[in-house]
């Protein structure tokens, strides 16, 4: 019996419920103000790689990328067109996964715990303020609605629930393509792992023919940008022209585990030489995973409601290991592709070169692992409910005040880094004429 | 009854006999004669035992570039303390002091010669002083008044029965007090911005003194002997305390680094007296006090920037809201309520002694403060108070603001003209949102933000704490949980005054508006230089608002939440503190001084104090030049002094002059050695002092600097009202004591 995770209605008087909206505007409020910290300067880090977004260049645009040109076009300066674009994505971002935490989680706490970890991940704040990838920060944002739907497709137990769920699977699906195909593409192979994983769940009610919907359906309503994009794939157009390919731009473990992330560039002669990317889990996700690799390691009672939950984090986990470890500069794609047939292996490595960069596996992860926390919030405050109803307060505090210093020390410390070390750049004007040709993004430049 | 109880214990008498004994010997080695040791430059292996000395030389340079040097040729460092010392022009004695720290043999003094001109040495010797034996009785006496405190305590404890909160309370602020210091426990000085100006101004002070002016006004020792009139602009009250240090034979490193703990022990100390006092509970003044003194801006201020003048002003900053808010909550009616302008006349007093532009600052937010509560401002009680706290800050700071004003009012000087200040456009340095939300500040020391961003920026913010403190409370008005709260008021004064200093210290508010309006609104804006410095006064109203978040707190049935609370706002204040001085002292350069000599003499900082337009670099030691006419037979001018003599002769028969090497400021005297009579002095060339002389004239001609008749009256003003103020204080604590003791006998 796999484990709900149903929605308890809290007991609560008028006067309480309209409070806690008011915490909850303001908590929200707190993060919005926090993660956008970098957009109150007359300056943007990471500009140098904003401005080929408004270059009028040969490419596809998804509807995300719109915005910040329909800004431009509205008469505000790149820069600024840009950082209102970031405002608006940290604001989804935010919005998008406390909607989704809170709905898949009761409790207090539990959804911002999650939302907090999500927000202030050190891949978020380095796609945001490093990489200055505004695909990937609108993928972001839409990445947990996926997660949601798949929740409500697996979990409900009628049909309108089931439907409930693939729509709003449909919803992030075509977000993601309108955003960036590479991560969509990431989702729909996790997403298959994750029927594979649920085994005979996926086979039950509606669920294959539902599924089929939902993707049939985010793949025609993505048509626009989807259509465009594999003309340019077969035409050969690819990524990043460089000689590591794929299989050489992945993360090395002490990367991923690094507990204070700087701002740190191939060319300063680091102690780890050789990276191109630089984006480790964070302290938050490291705890997390540390926190639920433990819970399963040291089993569960007898209960059968506890075994369904055992059972739920060990797929989560499968899930969050296979991502993790896709992203290592170890491993060993090119002896896996050789053994799979020619036409199969050639067509995996083409999407392995359009997803670019391995680290971006770590967004499954970061999903999930943000995801574990609410849970562990939700089974703290079970617990406080339980057996010290009375300091139940204070020990959801205690819960919260662990999640916000853990991301403080990661994300923010990430966040505060980029900024004291980058140095100023005249936005926009930092533009390379030529440098677009073998840009990432050409595919997303429209004409 | 309890002190008899304590004498009574033998550990305790063994204990006051063991501190006589080696004060004894302190005593003894102040007696001991000087022995003089004449040597050769460049003499080697000299023998010396460890103490402090003085390396005196007399020369006579016609260059510059010529230096003196004593180091141990065996062990370089570690043993012998001294640094460079350059050999100006002109014909000097130079008495360098010299700390070697063990035995020797190896020692040597150098002098080398810098390549061009003349260089004569005339005399060098190494002298023998009893700095060592005052600095054994400053630590045998301070040493004795920490532990028998603590003796005391542990009786009294043992007798009477100390509550765990108190001991908590001061063990997080003797903890609080230690972290704050960390950047001062080094054998160095953190290269702060202004770090040279203020060591100057100590030993200016001294300067001033020997020179025979009291108070002192023009400071000799700057500018090769020019003279700066810097304790004119900045008072020189609380300089003391370095001087006194370096009076006993401390180094400047030294003397610096001590004088940094006691003004970070200050700032806590009286923040928690004021903040206990106010919130009427030691936890919360005690988490107030730890938060304030170590709020990132001050901790910046104090180390990186080297803004002694600031930092002192922000010790008493807690007393002008103390003041303020006994005065406008207390029952106009109490018997006691119009003594309640002796706290709020200290902390002005405090502010004005230590940093001007804070009271620029302070000023404004006490005209908003008399706006906001004008009904209490016109009560007829609170009003005769508010009057009688002005007139008796005016008249006891009299000594320090008529000179002040005198030269703000009559002179001309860099400060605030824009041509001649470093700082041009205030706007330049206007703060980021970004700046106050920021966490992680550590090693950072640029202060500029335009056209530099955040890159490597200062600390500006209030710091984690603080903030935390401020947005819970922005939390409970948004929610709505403060409406029936008793401190509600205080709350949204100390939260929307957060709020105003915020605004202030962003590069949103038009401060380049403002300075371009001309006028004092220009002259304000640019003495004021950085809107930064508002974080000083938000550093103060985000501890209070922090304090009523607790008070609150405190109001809650479970006493846990505000003990988490307070321990949490502790911990954040500790932890980034923790942080902000580990990365200062990874990164930030530093600089070891030892000796007044070494320090150089033209570190006038901005320059602020000089007169409109002065050039330093055409500023030559010993440089008299005799107008037309005028022949020069002899000059004296000792170092550091601004007493000149010379003996001149009018060949013309005509008026002429001869300037001096001493910066013009008006009090400087010229007269006749013989005559007494009077000449008249103006600023010449480059605003030197420059002797006018009548046709014919021949003598020899006094120069010095003499303060100005009224600057003497408001001297004496000054001190009379201190000794009525301080006989006012002695009376109200006999009259204290008498009530204390009628109620125990009732």
């Amino acid at each position: 019996m796999v484990w709900r995770i149903e929605r308890v209605p809290l007991r609560v008087a008028q006067g309480e419920v309209s409070m806690n909206k008011k915490s909850k505007i303001f908590s929200l409020g707190l993060m919005i103000l926090f993660l956008s910290m970098p957009l109150y300067m007359s300056y943007l880090p990471a500009s140098q790689e904003l401005g080929i977004y408004f270059q009028d260049t040969p490419g596809i645009r998804g509807f995300f990328l719109w915005i910040p040109q329909w800004l431009v076009w509205a008469g505000l300066g790149q820069q600024a067109a840009s950082k209102l674009y970031l405002f608006i994505m940290n604001v989804l971002t935010c919005l998008i996964s406390y909607g989704c935490f809170d709905k898949m989680v009761s409790g207090k706490v539990s959804a911002l715990a999650g939302s907090i970890c999500y927000s202030f991940s050190v891949y978020s704040i380095y796609i945001r303020y490093d990489a200055g990838s505004m695909g990937e920060m609108a993928a972001y944002a839409m990445l947990p609605l996926c997660l949601y739907g798949f929740y409500g497709v697996y979990t409900s137990q009628q049909r309108q629930g089931i439907w409930k769920g693939i729509g709003w699977m449909m919803a992030g699906g075509v977000g993601l393509i309108y955003a960036h195909i590479p991560v969509a593409l990431i989702v729909l192979a996790f997403l298959i792992l994750g029927c594979i994983l649920m085994g005979k769940k996926s086979l039950q009610r509606m669920r294959p023919l539902v599924l089929t919907m939902g993707l049939g359906g985010s793949v025609l309503l993505g048509l626009p940008v989807l259509v465009p994009y594999m003309q340019a794939v077969s035409n050969g157009i690819f990524y990043i022209h460089d000689n590591e390919l794929f299989t050489g731009r992945g993360l090395e473990i002490a990367e991923l585990l690094t507990a204070f992330p700087v701002k740190v560039t191939a060319m300063e002669g680091n102690i780890i030489e050789g990276m191109v990317s630089y984006v480790p889990l964070g302290l938050p996700a490291v705890v997390s995973l540390v926190v639920y690799v433990a819970g399963v390691c040291l089993g569960a009672t007898s209960t059968d409601d506890r075994k369904g939950k055992i059972k739920l984090m060990k797929r989560l986990l499968i899930i969050v290991g296979v991502s993790i470890m896709l992203s290592f500069r170890i491993f060993p794609w090119n002896t896996l592709l050789a053994r799979l047939p020619g036409s199969v292996g050639g067509g995996i490595r083409t999407g392995l070169e359009h997803i670019g960069y391995p680290h971006r596996f770590l967004l499954i992860a970061i999903l999930l692992l943000a995801f574990l926390a609410t849970l562990l919030g939700q089974r703290v405050e079970e617990w406080a409910t339980e057996k010290h109803g009375e300091h139940k307060e204070l020990i959801l505090g205690a819960f919260l005040g662990i999640v916000i210093a853990l991301n403080v020390f990661s994300g923010v410390y990430y966040m505060n880094n980029l900024l004291y070390m980058m140095p100023m750049e005249d936005s926009i004007t930092a533009i390379r004429d030529s440098w677009w040709l073998e840009s990432e993004y050409l595919l997303y430049i429209s004409k | 009854m309890f002190w008899k109880m304590v004498w009574k214990k033998n550990s305790f008498r063994l204990l006051a006999a063991l501190e006589v004994i080696l004060l004894l010997v302190g005593v003894a080695g102040l007696m001991l004669p000087q022995k003089r040791q004449e040597i050769l430059p460049g003499q080697e292996n000299i023998s010396l035992n460890p103490g402090i000395y003085n390396v005196e030389i007399h020369y006579k340079a016609t260059a510059e570039g010529n230096q003196l040097n004593a180091y141990d040729t065996l062990h370089e460092t570690g043993t012998i303390l001294f640094g460079v010392v350059n050999l100006y022009t002109g014909d000097n004695v130079e008495e360098c002091q010299m700390w070697v720290l063990r035995s020797t043999d190896t020692a040597k003094v150098e002098v080398t010669y810098g390549g061009s001109g003349e260089l004569e040495i005339y005399e060098l010797s190494i002298v023998t002083t009893n700095c060592a034996a005052r600095i054994w009785i400053f630590l045998v006496f301070l040493g004795s008044v920490l532990i028998n405190g603590l003796f005391f305590l542990q009786a009294f404890d043992g007798r009477y029965g100390i509550s765990r909160e108190q001991k908590v309370v001061w063990g997080v602020l003797v903890a609080a007090g230690l972290l704050s210091c960390i950047p001062a426990m080094v054998n160095y000085n953190l290269w702060g911005d202004d770090w040279g100006f203020h060591l100057l101004r100590v030993e200016g002070l001294i300067s001033g003194l020997k020179d025979g002016q009291f108070p002192v006004r023009i400071q000799g020792n700057w500018l090769r002997g020019y003279g700066y009139a810097v304790s004119v602009f900045y008072s020189d009250m609380f300089m003391v305390v370095p001087m006194v240090f370096r009076l006993l034979g401390f180094t400047v490193r030294t003397s610096c680094c001590l004088f940094y703990m006691v003004i970070n022990l200050a700032t806590l100390l009286v923040a928690y007296h004021c903040l206990k006092r106010v919130c009427k509970d030691r936890a919360i003044g005690c988490v107030g006090a730890v938060m304030y003194t170590l709020s990132a801006y001050r901790m910046h201020n104090l180390f990186m920037r080297s803004a002694v003048g600031e930092s002192l002003a922000m010790v008493f900053l807690p007393l002008v809201f103390y003041g303020f808010y006994r005065i406008f909550t207390e029952d106009v009616h109490d018997r006691k309520y119009g003594q309640n302008w002796m706290v709020l006349t200290l902390g002005l007093t405090g502010i004005i002694q230590s940093h001007v532009l804070t009271c620029e600052m302070l000023a404004l937010a006490i005209l908003i403060l008399c706006a906001v509560l004008i009904k209490k401002v016109f009560r007829k009680e609170t009003f005769l108070v508010l009057v009688k706290t002005v007139v008796v800050t005016l008249l006891l700071n009299l000594w320090y603001l008529v000179p002040f004003l005198d030269y703000m009012l009559t002179g001309k000087f860099n400060v605030g003209h824009p041509e001649t200040m470093t700082i041009k456009e205030v706007s330049d340095y206007g703060l980021y949102l970004t700046h106050l939300l920021f966490s992680f500040y550590g090693q950072g020391t640029q202060g500029k933000i335009e056209g530099i961003g955040m890159g490597n920026t200062g600390a500006f913010s209030v710091g984690a704490a603080l903030l935390i403190g401020f947005l819970g409370w922005l939390y409970l008005e948004w929610t709505g949980k403060v409406k029936e709260f008793k401190y509600r008021g205080l709350g949204r004064l100390s939260f929307w005054y957060t709020c105003l200093f915020f605004v202030l210290v962003l590069d949103i508010f038009p401060w380049a508006q403002i300075q371009h309006l001309e006028g004092a609104a220009q002259m304000l804006t640019l003495s004021l230089q950085f809107p930064w410095r508002f974080l000083s006064l938000a550093s103060l109203s985000a501890s209070v608002t922090a304090c009523v978040f607790l008070l609150y707190m405190k109001q809650h049935p479970k006493k846990e939440v505000f003990v988490s609370w307070a321990v949490l706002l502790v911990a954040v204040s500790l932890f980034f503190n923790a942080y902000q001085s580990n990365m200062q002292l990874q990164s930030r350069g530093f600089a070891r001084v030892y000796n007044k000599q070494s320090m150089g003499t033209i570190y006038v900082s901005n320059g602020e104090y000089l007169p409109y337009q002065a050039d330093i670099s055409l500023m030559q030691c010993d440089l008299v030049m005799p107008g037309a006419g005028v022949e020069m037979s002899g000059s004296i001018k000792g170092q550091d002094t601004l007493h000149m003599e010379l003996t001149v002769q009018s060949i013309k028969d005509q008026e002429s002059y001869v300037e001096l090497p001493i910066l013009y400021y008006k009090g400087y005297v010229a007269k006749d050695a013989d005559t007494g009579q009077r000449l008249e002095v103006e600023a010449g060339d480059n605003s030197v002092v420059r002797v006018l002389l009548p046709a014919n004239y021949s003598g020899t001609i006094l120069v010095y600097f003499g303060s100005l008749w009224y600057w003497r009256v408001a001297e004496v003003i000054s001190l009379v009202t201190l000794s009525v103020v301080l006989w006012q204080i002695g009376h109200k604590v006999r009259r204290k004591r008498r009530e204390k003791v009628a109620v125990v006998e009732k």
